[in-house]
C-alpha cells in the first residue's frame, strides 16, 4: 500500500467496482480510492494505458471515474458519501 | 411542470472560486450589501490553500499550522447576502459592458446536477493556480505526480506516502518553496520521502541573491517564513541529489523508477511516487473563456490576464483576484480579492465603500527573489524528442515542432495540426508548455504566439444535464 491515511474521524461506506469500501466522511472518491490502494483509475482512450490522478484538484483529468451512474466524473472533485457507488477502468474521452 | 431553478436567485455579483481571494472579494461585496453568489467547483471552501479546512483544523496539528486565517475568511460566508454554492461547476461565462452570464452545473444534495444561467451586474474571477507542467520522459505515468497533488492527498483525506520498509516509496523532485513545506508535512504526519530531487539550476541563487536585501526588507513575514521551510527541510535528513538533469520516470503500467543525472553521475532509485514541482501558474481558463487581454509576466513563464487597478477588467464589469490574476501567493490573494470585490460593490451600488486594503506593488517584495531563486525551468529542461508535451493525446514534443516547422505558428493552428490540447484537460497541462515551445522555434514573443483558444463547456456536461434543466437552455457546443 501506498498511502496511509494518518487523519482519523467519522467514515462512510461507498461502493467501488461492486467491493464495499470505508472512506473518511472528507474524503473524496479521489482520495478515498487512493487510501483503498487503487493504483489506477481510468485507462487513456489514445494510448490505452492506465491512468490516475496527477493534480487532485480538478486540472489533469487522471482520475475520471463513473460517479453514481454519471461517466467522466472528476473523482476528485466529487465528496463521498454514504451508498456512492464508483466504477473504475472507463475511458477519458 | 416543476420549476426546478426555482430555488437559485440571480445575484448582482458572481464570485468564481473560493480560496483566500474569493472569499475575501464576497465577504467585503456582502458586507457592503451587495447579493453574492460564489460557485466553487471544491467539495469546501478555502480553495487550495485552506482545503478541507474545518477537518484540518480539528484534527491535524501539523497541517493546521499553514491554515493561518482561515477561520477568520471561511467566517466571512456565513451572510445572509452570500449564496455559496459548493461542487458548483462553472461550463460557460459571458461579459458585456452591462453585465455578466455565467452558466454553471449545480450539485444537487443526492450528487445529480443541473444546468443553472445566472445574470449578474458583476462577475469576480478568483480561480487561482495550478502548478505548471514539467515535461520529462514518463510524466504521463500512473503514479506520476504534482507536489501539489500529494499535499491535496494529505489535506483532504489525511493520506500520507508510506510504503512498508524496504519498499519503494516516495521522490519528490522540483524546486520551490511547495516542495519544502510539503517535505514537512509528510514527515510531520509520519509519511516518508525517500529521496528529494533539486532541479533548481545551479547558477540561480548567484543571480537571486543581489535581490535578498529588498526582498527581506519589503516581505520579512514571508522571508522568515521561507527560511523556516529550508532548514526544516535540511534538518530531516532525507537523502537529496543536487544539479539534476535528465529526469526520466520509467514503468510499465505505472511508474517504477526514476532515472536522473546528478553531478554528472547516472542515478536510478525505484519508487511508487514521483511527485514533481516547478512552481505554479495562474489558471486562466476562465479568463480565457471569456476572451479577455492577457500578457505574457517573463519572470514566472506564464500567462495573466490584464487587469487595472483592483483588478478590474478594462471596460467590462469582470474582476479577476487572486493567483489567477498572476502568481503572488494566499496573503495577497485575500488583499487583492478584498479590493477586487469593494470595487465591484461600489461600481454595481453606486456608493462608495471603506478604504482600500493597501494591496499594492510593495507586497511583491519578495517575488523578484523568489521568482530568480526558482526561475521556471525551460520546457527541454528534461524533455528529449519523445517526451509528450499533451499527455491526453500522447503528442510528443517532436510532433510540436514538426507541427511548427510545417506553419503552426500558435497554439491553435499546433493543436489543429497535432491535437495537442485537444484531449479531456482542454490544455490545462499542455497549454503553458505549447505557448513557450512555438515561442522558442519561431522566435517570437509569447504575447504575439498568444495561447490556446478555450471554448465552453469548460467541464464535460451530460446529455441528461440539459433534459434535468428547466427550462432546458440551448447548448452552444457539447463534448
Amino acid at each position: 500500500m501506498t498511502w496511509q491515511r494518518t487523519i482519523g474521524g467519522p467514515t462512510v461506506m461507498i461502493r467501488v467496482d461492486g467491493k464495499p469500501v470505508e472512506a473518511a466522511a472528507h474524503d473524496t472518491v479521489a482520495t478515498a480510492l487512493l487510501a483503498a490502494g487503487h493504483r489506477h483509475f481510468g485507462t487513456n482512450a489514445k494510448t490505452g494505458r492506465p491512468l490516475a490522478p496527477a493534480c487532485l484538484i480538478g486540472i489533469c483529468f487522471g482520475c475520471l471515474c463513473t460517479v453514481d451512474g454519471r461517466p467522466g466524473s472528476q473523482a476528485c472533485l466529487e465528496p463521498v458519501r454514504d451508498g456512492l457507488v464508483v466504477e473504475t477502468g472507463g475511458g477519458n474521452e | 411542470m416543476i420549476d426546478r431553478r426555482s430555488e437559485t436567485k440571480n445575484a448582482e455579483i458572481v464570485v468564481i472560486g473560493a480560496g483566500p481571494a474569493g472569499l475575501a472579494a464576497a465577504r467585503t461585496a456582502g458586507e457592503a450589501g451587495r447579493t453574492v453568489l460564489v460557485l466553487d467547483e471544491q467539495p469546501a471552501a478555502g480553495g487550495q490553500v485552506w482545503r478541507n479546512a474545518a477537518e484540518v483544523m480539528r484534527r491535524s496539528d501539523a497541517l493546521a499550522r499553514s491554515y493561518h486565517g482561515a477561520e477568520a475568511a471561511l467566517a466571512g460566508l456565513d451572510n445572509d447576502r452570500i449564496d455559496h454554492r459548493p461542487g458548483a461547476v462553472v461550463i460557460d461565462a459571458r461579459a458585456e459592458p452591462a453585465g455578466a452570464t455565467v452558466t454553471w452545473l449545480t450539485r444537487e444534495p443526492d450528487g445529480t446536477r443541473r444546468i443553472e444561467e445566472t445574470e449578474a451586474a458583476a462577475l469576480i474571477v478568483a480561480t487561482g493556480a495550478q502548478e505548471r507542467a514539467l515535461a520529462f520522459p514518463g510524466a504521463e505515468l500512473a503514479g506520476v505526480m504534482g507536489i501539489g497533488g500529494v499535499q491535496t492527498a494529505m489535506k483532504q483525506g489525511g493520506l500520507v506516502p508510506k510504503t512498508p520498509d524496504g519498499a519503494p516509496g516516495l521522490v519528490l523532485a522540483g524546486q520551490g518553496p511547495l516542495l519544502l513545506l510539503t517535505l514537512i508535512q509528510i514527515r510531520a504526519l509520519g509519511g516518508r520521502v525517500d529521496a528529494v530531487l533539486d532541479l533548481s539550476e545551479p547558477g540561480a541563487i548567484r543571480r537571486a541573491l543581489p535581490h535578498l536585501p529588498s526582498a527581506i526588507a519589503g516581505d520579512p513575514g514571508l522571508m522568515a517564513d521561507g527560511a523556516r521551510l529550508l532548514a526544516g527541510a535540511i534538518r530531516g535528513g532525507t537523502r537529496r541529489y543536487r544539479h539534476v538533469t535528465h529526469l526520466r520516470a520509467d514503468g510499465d503500467d505505472r511508474v517504477e523508477q526514476v532515472r536522473f543525472r546528478s553531478a554528472g553521475r547516472e542515478e536510478s532509485l525505484p519508487c511508487s511516487i514521483l511527485a514533481v514541482h516547478d512552481g505554479v501558474i495562474p489558471n486562466t481558463q476562465v479568463t480565457r473563456l471569456l476572451d479577455l487581454p492577457h500578457e505574457w509576466d517573463e519572470p514566472q513563464q506564464a500567462f495573466r490576464p490584464r487587469v487595472l487597478q483592483d483588478g478590474r477588467v478594462d471596460g467590462l464589469p469582470v474582476w479577476i483576484a487572486g493567483d489567477g490574476a498572476g502568481i503572488a501567493g494566499a496573503g495577497m490573494a485575500g488583499r487583492r480579492g478584498a479590493d477586487a470585490g469593494r470595487d465591484a460593490a461600489q461600481t454595481v451600488g453606486g456608493q462608495s465603500v471603506s478604504a482600500r486594503s493597501g494591496a499594492s506593488p510593495d507586497g511583491l517584495a519578495a517575488r523578484r527573489f523568489i521568482d530568480t531563486l526558482y526561475a521556471p525551468l525551460p520546457v527541454t529542461a528534461h524533455a528529449d524528442n519523445e517526451t509528450l508535451i499533451c499527455r491526453c493525446e500522447a503528442v510528443t514534443l517532436t510532433s510540436v515542432r514538426k507541427a511548427i516547422a510545417d506553419g503552426g505558428t500558435g497554439p491553435n493552428r499546433v493543436k489543429t495540426f497535432t491535437r495537442c490540447g485537444m484531449g479531456p484537460c482542454q490544455g490545462r497541462m499542455c497549454g503553458n508548455l505549447l505557448t513557450r515551445i512555438i515561442a522558442e522555434e519561431t522566435g517570437e514573443a509569447p504575447d504575439t504566439v498568444g495561447a490556446l483558444r478555450i471554448r465552453p463547456p469548460l467541464k464535460p456536461v451530460l446529455v441528461a444535464d440539459y433534459l434535468a434543466s428547466d427550462p432546458a437552455p440551448v447548448p452552444e457546443a457539447v463534448s
